[in-house]
Parts: C-alpha cells; structure tokens; sequence
C-alpha cells in the first residue's frame, strides 16, 4: 500500500462504506492526513513476521441459558429520534 | 452414477448443481448474546435487551446452551467439532442490525466437515457434505406495511441464536434438494436442537443454483435467499433452472449475484445490491474471547445423543422385520417414532407384533389422521390403545378385518379395543362345535354346489368360506373355519 | 485551607474524625467547579444529586457505617453510561443520551459510598490527546506556560484537569493508547491504567474494545491505589473481564523496594525526548536504586511498531464499535435527509467530529476488502511480538521505569498539526495497551518552565500492586510540588 493510492475518490468510498458524509474540504484534509498516516504506516514492512504465532488461548466467558432480561420496552425506545408503535421507525427501506 | 435429472434445454442437456445454507434457529431460552427471551410472536421490542438493541457499553456474553445445541448438532450429523473457534464480526448498515454488525463465526466455525444421507423416493440413498456449522445472531424485522414512506423496527428477533449449515453444492434435483431438508429437519428435531417450523421461520434456506452440461465444470451460480418452505424451495430451483437454461441458451452468461424469492409468482428477482454494501470488513469480535470447547464435554454431549432416525430405521429393519421404506416412514417425524415407541412396549407377541402394528401405524393410524388433518400427537387413538388391538390379533381374538372395524370405533367413540369387542360382541369364535354346526348348515344350503365342489370344481371353497363368515358375522377364525370346512367337503 | 485541597485518604480521615460534613466537603467542591468554569472540565453537573447523597453519606459516617470511599466526591468522564445521567461520550451524536443502566464501574464506586459531583470533559469518543476534540470546548489544564493555560492532555483531559485543579478528589479515566497516563502526566498527578480486565467494560463506551480499560486519576498513589480496589472487579457482563481477585491495593502499600529488580527499557530511550525528560528520568532511576532497587538494563526491540500498530488495531475496531451510532434508536439524527443511506451518512457526518470520521475512515479502510492482511492481521502480529517481548522482559525484572510522555504539555494553540506527530504523544505509554498490562504515571519534576514530567512504571498482568509500591516509593523521594493550592 504507497500513500499514493489515497485519492479524494478512495476517501469518499471509504467514508461511504463508513455511512460519512463529507464536505469537499474534508474530502482534501482527509486526503492529506490519510497519506501521511499511511506512509507512516510503512514502517511496518521492516517487520519480520515469518515466525509469529498468534496466542490467543484465553477461553471467553459463557452465560447459563436464562431468561434475565428483556420486557423494557420504554428503556428500549424511549431515546430515539422517531418511534410509533413500540417500534423505531426510519425512511422507508426499499427492497 | 448418472443424473436422471436432466433437464432438456432448445440445445442439449443440462444438469442443475445445488448447494444449501440453512439457517435454523437453535433451541435455547434465551438470546445468543444476550438474556432476552426468544419466544415467537411477543408484542414489538419486548423480548429486547440493551445489548441486543446495541446501546453503548453494551457487551455480548455467549449462551453456554446455544453452544452446546450447536455441538449436538454437529455430532449428530458426523460432524468435526472445533475445539477453538472464534466470533468475528460482519460489519454492514442496516435500520434491523442495531450494532452495525452482525457477530458471526465467519473464519472459525465451531463444527467442521460431515454428512448428510438423503432417502431418496426410488429407495436410493445420496450423501451430502455439510461443509461447515457456525453460530450466529438473527438480525430484527422492518415492517413496512404500516406506512406509506417510514418502515418500523422490532427487535425482538434479534439476537436470537441461529445455527447456519452449509452443504457442499452435492444435489442434483430438487427431490435431492427437498429431501435433505426434510431429513436434516428431521435430524434436528430429534436432536432438539432446532424446532424445524418453516412457517415461523426457525428454519431458512438460501439456494445456490447452477446448471452445466452434464461432465462440465461447475457454472456460475446464484444464491436465492430466505426461501421458507419445501415448495417455494422446489418453485425456487425450477425457475432459477430454466431462467440460467434460456440465458445461456440465448448466448447470455449467468451473474453470481443474491436473488430474492417471490412467493406470489413463484419467480426469484435480482436484488441488485450496491457492490460497496457488500464489503463487509470481517474482523474478530473484540468483546469476545475464543471459544474454547473441551474434549470431556463432547464426550459427553456424544454420549448423550438420542437415538437418531438412520439408527432407528436400522434396528426396525433388523430388529422387527420393517421394509426400509416403511420404517423410514415411521421415524421421519419424531412425534410418530414416539407414538411408535410407547405402544411397543404394550405389543404381547414380541416376533409378528412389532410389524402389524408398524403397519396399523402408517396405513389405518395415517389415514385416519390425514382424513382430519390431525398430527399424530391428537390422535383420537391411543398408542397403548392401539397396541391392544394388535393383541387382539395376534392372540387370535378377533380377525385382521374386524379389528377395521373395531378401530373405526375407537376412533369415533373412544374406549379401549377390549371392550368395544366385548360390548358389540366381535369376538372370534373357535369353538370347533360351534362353527362345525354352521358349516353344516351351510354345506346343506348348498347342496348343488357341494356336488360340483366334490366334482373338482376347487375354486368354490372360497365360496364356502365366503358363507360361512357371513353367517357368523364375520367373527368366525379363518383357520379353524377353513379346516372344519375341508374336513366335512372331504367327508373326512 | 479549602477541604477541596485534601487528598481522599486526608479527607476519609476528616469524615472518620467529625472535622468536616460530607456535604461541606461536597459545597466546596461545588462552589470552587463554579468559580473554575474557565477550565471547562465538567460537562454536566449533578450538584443537586450529590448534595443529597452527600446527607446519606454522612448518616452513614453517624452510624459507623461508612463504606471505603463514603461521601468522597468524585468525577466522572463521560465515557461511562450513568443511569438517568446524560452522557455523551463528548459527541454532537449522543448529545442528548440519557443511558437507563449505569456501568459496572460507576456502580463499583457508588456501592463503596462515592459521590458524583457530574461528567467530566474528554476527547470525542475517548479519541484524542490534548481534549481538543470535544464537542463542548476543549477541557483545560489548571498549570499555565507564562498565561497560556496548558493542554491537559487526553483523551481524559477533563478528568485530569479536574483533578488537579481541585474540581474532584479523583476521577474515573479510561486509557486505549494512554488516555488516563498521558493527561495525569501532564497535569502533574497519578493514574493508572491497570490490566486488560481488571475493571469491568461494561456500560463504558467503547473506542477499541482490545485496548480499552478503566482507571483512576488522583492526586496521590495511595489515592489512586484505594479507587482503583473499589472500581475494579469481576463482571459476568464483560466476557473479557478476569476472575482474578482484587487485592487490597491501598493497604499493601509499604514502600518497601529493596532488592526489586527495575527494568530500563533501552529502546524508551528514543530521539525526539525532550531533554528535561531525559535527565529527571535518569533521576528517578538513581532515587529507586539509593532505596534499595536493582537497575537492570532491558529490551523491547519491538517497542517502536507499538504505535503504527495501535494505529490501525484502534481504529479498525472502532469504525465497527461506533457504528451503532446510526440515528436509529438513540441520540442525534439529521433534520433532513433523501433515505435511508442519506439519514445514515448526514446523520454520522454532523454527529461525529473531524477526527473520530478520520479514525472510522483509517479503519474502514484497513478492514476492507483486500486490505485485511496488510493492515489488521500485521498489527496483531506486531502486538504478539510486543507481548511476547515484555513476557521476555519481566523474566528478569518485577516493575519498568519510563517517562510516560516525551514532551511535556504544550500550550493551546501550539499543538502539533499535522496527525502524525500528535500521535506520538502516545508513543511511550501504547505498548502498556498493545500488551494488556498495567502502566501508572507518577509526577516526579517540573521543567525549567515549571511544567510538569511524569514517570511511567509498567508491571507484569495483574502487578498493580508492584507499581503502587514503587509508585509511592517515587513520589515520596520526589516531593512533586502538586498545583498551587490557592
């Protein structure tokens, strides 16, 4: 990856997939920025990773198949932006 | 082996190629992540944790039961299990994914390769390769029907744990296809690991289909997603069949791309997704640490399997002389190996028994419950009930014929085989002086027909007998009926 | 003497003894929060609360029922979700959250009888190491360069600049890259960032969840030893959270460091460290060794791929945790959009603040498609080649001494602009992170401009009670002169 293929294109994919919508002199600083942040990021090549085993043997936490939670339907809803029904309500979502 | 399967397109023969992703909801109590319940059909948002509704701070904790449901799963279709396997996430927006992620096994699945055996109608058995089993959570539901420009989120399935089985692209048709459903839900049922009602959507599939000449490589497939019962499965696979025939036919190609079943034309339709909504940036969930499973504990759920429908129809065949067909018939639904196995123990002659009653079970016990669209838990007949009756049989009590008509009783009146015999008094007569009083009679009746008998005219014993049970109502034993019979036309 | 001045072990004592009421030592807070607005450390407060549990606190201490920190006011960043409390996280999107559950470590702190005084300021989503980026202002540091208040460093720069200004006795701080060392060093008082699941993660916002963990600041070790025991715990709510059982860190306290084996990482030794820094580390290490300590000189070769690491670990994990901050069911929606997409990318470009996009950006680009192994999957490598240096190390040592930054503050305003050299600030403390283990900042000098340095002590998993040790022994000999009292 060279710092070159950032492009104000790349960005604003990039943002897109990451659902941001950016001003054009956003687009051009981020450009900037994301080209020193991956040129720095270079630095990593110099590694020699042919050795390295990742550890991760450290087990997560398991729970007990309880009902413990659940029936706070104001809890649930009542900082949203819109909601009817019980439900969040959003722009219509088109299949 | 070749396909018989071909379908005939303008320039040749085609052979479809399919592969499945099932999604089935596991058996648990509460969420995968979470402690909400996962009942079906509660008021919206009320089955809704905070970690499910993907508030800030929230973390997911793993269901210890969803993971040994997905064990027992595994072990019970051959299946390797991981002894390490691991969570990632599958990032993408969606108004029903609160978190913006999808917390999915997606790089480490916690059971491996195994197999599948599919009966097939014309006695044939086909394996098919799972490829893999990995748990993950349900996403919410938009409903959109309650307004004209806003669609409304109900989490309450989200968060619900879901088992996905993928197949290796092994079925050739749709009876392949269907089939393996049907005996993978019969698996799970067994197993108690998922519940297999299609309707309510605890068991999806999503449908890779291709075609090829016969030989070739494998084409260019399309998913079709979310198909919820074994004829949209069956509707799914045709349409696709025939729209992939005609597109390469005409000099088209197929596009891999995520189609959508349309129940109401029995069609599929592309979903012309965004190509960026589809970089998902897997990556492993940081909240969640591996899942480490231990040797002893899948000893233990192994031991602990119940006896699955291959086992069973094994020891029918063997062990009480069932055809495979039958016995198939008789475990593909737990509920009728259950009805099976309790009236089993009623079953007096251990050695003919067990098949006339198998028998009773999928001819009169079937027929008089799909007259009524019943299932066989709200049979009108007990099994005990049922099994007594086949004592009545067996021990010679009543024929084979009257216990037809002793069965329609029970079922429309109820009681025991016993003592709808005893009241309507059908039970058999043996009694040699008894029955010889009537054949004489009968004999003397007939005179003419005696004479043309003993002429060599043998086809009128049928006759005799014929009179004989009709003068006794039926409840004369054959045997005994036939042997006082030859013995007086003999002069014996 | 103002009782704010007091540490929390003085002002237990004043409570224990009847010298004071809970709620004076909770209205002198109040009024001198009032009178420091300027430092703009608290975003809410919750003055009327605290009064009250303030009259509680003090029945307790009637009755002989005091609990460890009973009627001790405290603030708290506004990463942790506070039950009926608004919290924001310092976002434009969460502006107006109102969390209905209160996070594992708050309630750790309330159950042993502490006070919320209200939130504290910080970096936007904990993303930051000056507090500049906060959607309410940049928090400032009491300590000055000539009249130009200082930077009080970040991301937990309210909580630092709150505590040292004598606006809290202590301060919940979380730490990802060094967000509670960095600020503590700056402003000339302690924190700790323990191990990787010492304290709960549970209803704290989480910027990297790998990273992530809660801590104190205080003015003192001991203090920062005694918060720490009532924060932490086991949680069933946390599957990263350790079962291992909390110590009784304040009371272990002895000081006592002959024959303790201190690590110098040669590689901390690196060019770019202010020369102050360098000589009053040097320092530090002569003090511990006249107590008894042994100097070992020890190698991190991989201490400097910590920080590009971080820098694509952090991010990654945060483009995915931030993006449940959607406008769907909680906080800041856009007034107008076309559909659904619209609401989603209006919504998230108006709520978030210049750097959290550019980090979501950073990490939605090393995670997708293609770019999986080049970034992601190399910085976990690197950070098991850092694991398995430190496992190396502390073979043959108990506890390392370090700067925790290599500047001191700088003023607002002379902050370094472009992205690269702002995140060297971390560049010292990340490798506690990337690690998982506990790293303290302990304030030793102040430089020929009267700014403050701090030293860093880094200890094996779970050695928290190593570091409070050598910490105290430090901060005895070093006799920091802690902000003006006036």
């Amino acid at each position: 990856m060279s710092k070159n293929e950032i492009t104000p294109d790349l960005v604003e994919k990039v943002a897109f997939l990451a659902r941001i919508k950016l001003q054009p002199a956003e687009v051009q600083r981020y450009t900037e920025d994301l080209k020193g942040v991956f040129n720095w990021l270079e630095q990593l090549n110099e590694v020699n990773f042919d050795d390295v085993e990742l550890e991760d043997n450290v087990p997560t936490l398991l729970r007990e198949d309880a009902i413990t939670d659940g029936n706070k339907l104001e809890d649930i809803v009542h900082n949203a932006p819109q909601q009817n029904f019980g439900m969040f309500s959003v722009p219509k979502v088109v299949e | 082996m070749s396909n018989t399967n071909l379908y005939k397109g303008e320039t040749g023969e085609w052979e479809v190629v399919i592969g499945l992703e099932i999604h089935a909801q596991v058996v648990s109590k509460s969420k995968l992540f979470s402690g909400a319940a996962t009942a079906f059909g509660a008021d919206p948002n009320t089955q809704v944790s905070l970690v499910d509704s993907g508030f800030p701070g929230m973390l997911p904790v793993l269901n210890r039961e969803c993971v040994r449901q997905a064990i027992r799963t595994g072990l019970g279709l051959n299946c390797e299990i991981n002894k390490w396997s691991r969570f990632d996430r599958k990032n993408y927006f969606y108004p029903d994914l609160p978190n913006g992620y999808q917390i999915s096994q997606f790089y480490h699945p916690l059971v491996g390769p195994g197999k599948v055996l599919v009966d097939l109608s014309d006695g044939s058995q086909k394996e098919v390769r799972i490829h893999h089993i990995h748990l993950e959570q349900d996403a919410g539901k938009s409903i959109h029907d309650l307004s004209p420009d806003k669609s409304y989120i109900d989490l309450n399935r989200a968060g619900v744990a879901l088992m996905e089985l993928v197949t290796e692209p092994d079925m050739r048709s749709v009876e392949e296809a269907q089939n393996f459903v049907k005996k993978l839900r019969s698996i799970l049922r067994y197993l108690g690991t998922c519940d297999g009602n299609m309707e309510e959507g605890s068991m999806r599939c999503d449908i890779n289909v291709s075609v090829r000449r016969p030989g070739d490589e494998y084409g260019t497939r399309t998913e079709t997603k979310n198909v919820n019962s074994l004829r949209f499965m069956g509707q799914a696979i045709e349409y696709e069949v025939q729209r992939q025939i005609e597109l390469i036919e005409s000099g088209g190609s197929v596009v891999q791309e995520t189609r959508l079943f349309d129940p109401t034309k029995g069609e599929t339709r592309s979903m012309r997704t965004k190509e960026e909504s589809n970089d998902y940036r897997y990556f492993p969930d940081p909240d969640l640490l591996p899942l480490i499973v231990e040797q002893a504990e899948i000893d233990e759920l192994r031991e602990s399997l119940p006896e699955l429908p291959d086992e069973k129809v094994n020891r029918y065949v063997t062990t009480f002389g069932l055809k495979p067909y039958d016995a198939q018939v008789l475990v593909m639904e737990k509920e009728t190996t259950q009805y099976f196995e309790a009236g089993l123990t009623d079953i007096k002659n251990k050695k003919e028994g067990p098949k006339l009653y198998a028998n009773w079970v999928t001819g009169e016990l079937f027929g008089a419950l799909n007259k009524e669209s019943l299932g066989v838990t709200e049979s009108k007949v007990s099994a005990s009930h049922l099994a007594s009756l086949i004592n009545l049989i067996t021990d010679n009590i009543i024929s084979g014929k009257i216990a037809k008509d002793v069965f329609g009783y029970m079922w429309t009146e109820g009681g025991s085989p016993e003592s709808i015999v005893e009241s309507k008094g059908l039970k058999q007569v043996t009694d040699e002086d008894e029955i010889r009083t009537i054949v004489a009679d009968v004999l003397a009746k007939n005179d003419a027909k005696v004479t043309e008998y003993k002429a060599g005219k043998d086809k009128l014993f049928g006759f005799f007998v014929g009179q004989v049970m009709k003068a006794m109502q039926g409840k004369g034993n054959p045997e005994v009926v036939n042997m006082i019979l030859k013995r007086l036309l003999n002069d014996e | 003497m103002s009782l704010t001045f007091k540490t929390i072990k003085e002002a237990k004592e004043g409570l224990q003894n009847k010298e004071f009421t809970v709620k004076e030592l909770v209205q002198e807070h109040i009024d001198r929060i009032e009178a420091h607005r300027q430092l703009n450390a608290y975003v809410t407060d919750t003055f009327e609360q605290a009064l009250t549990q303030a009259e509680q606190a003090q029945q307790r201490y009637n009755t002989g029922e005091a609990r460890g920190l009973e009627g001790i006011p405290l603030g708290i960043k506004d990463l942790y979700c506070t039950k009926g409390v608004k919290t924001t996280a310092c976002s434009k999107i969460l502006h107006n959250f109102v969390p209905p559950y209160e996070s594992t470590v708050t309630q750790n702190l309330f159950d042993a009888g502490a006070i919320m005084l209200g939130k504290l300021n910080m970096d936007e989503f904990a993303m930051g190491s000056a507090n500049l980026y906060s959607h309410f202002g940049a928090a400032k540091s009491p300590w000055k360069n000539g009249e130009k208040h200082l930077v009080p460093g970040g991301s937990s720069g309210g909580s630092a600049g709150a505590v040292a200004g004598y606006l809290a006795m202590g301060a919940t701080g979380s730490d990802t890259g060094g967000s509670i060392r960095q600020p503590a060093a700056f402003c000339g008082i302690v924190g700790i960032k323990p191990t990787y699941g010492r304290c709960s993660r549970y209803g704290m916002m989480a910027f990297a969840s790998s990273l992530d963990q809660a801590g104190p600041i205080t003015r003192s070790v001991y203090d920062a030893a005694l918060l720490l025991e009532h924060m932490a715990s086991f949680d069933a709510k946390d599957a990263t959270s350790k079962n291992v059982k909390v110590p009784s860190y304040a009371a272990n306290i002895n000081k006592d460091i002959k024959g303790l084996k201190v690590g110098i990482p040669k590689e901390y030794n690196m060019s770019g460290m202010d020369p102050e820094i360098g000589k009053a580390w040097e320092e530090a290490q002569q003090w511990l060794k006249a107590q008894g300590a042994e100097l070992v000189e020890v190698s991190l070769p991989n201490t400097q791929y910590a920080l590009p690491a971080y820098y694509i670990i952090a991010p990654a994990e945060a483009s995915s945790n931030l993006a449940r901050y959607d406008g769907v069911r909680y906080g800041h929606r856009a007034e107008s959009f076309e559909n659904l997409n619209d609401m989603y990318c209006s919504t998230r470009g108006e709520g978030f603040g210049a750097e959290v996009k550019k980090r979501l950006i950073i990490g939605t680009y090393v995670l997708s498609a293609g770019h999986y192994d080049a970034y992601y999957l190399k910085a976990k490598k690197v950070q098991q080649l850092i694991r398995n240096d430190f496992k190396n190390a502390f073979k043959d040592v108990d506890v390392m001494l370090t700067p925790t930054t290599p500047t001191p503050a700088f003023t607002e305003g002379e902050e370094p602009k472009d992205p690269v050299t702002m995140y060297l600030n971390d560049v010292l403390t990340v490798s506690a992170n990337i690690a998982g283990i506990p790293g303290m900042s302990v304030p030793t000098h102040l430089t020929q401009a009267g700014l403050p340095i701090g030293m860093q002590l880094l200890g094996p998993h779970f050695r928290e009670d190593t570091l409070f040790n050598v910490g105290a022994a430090l901060e005895e000999v070093a006799q920091f002169p802690m902000f003006p009292k006036q």
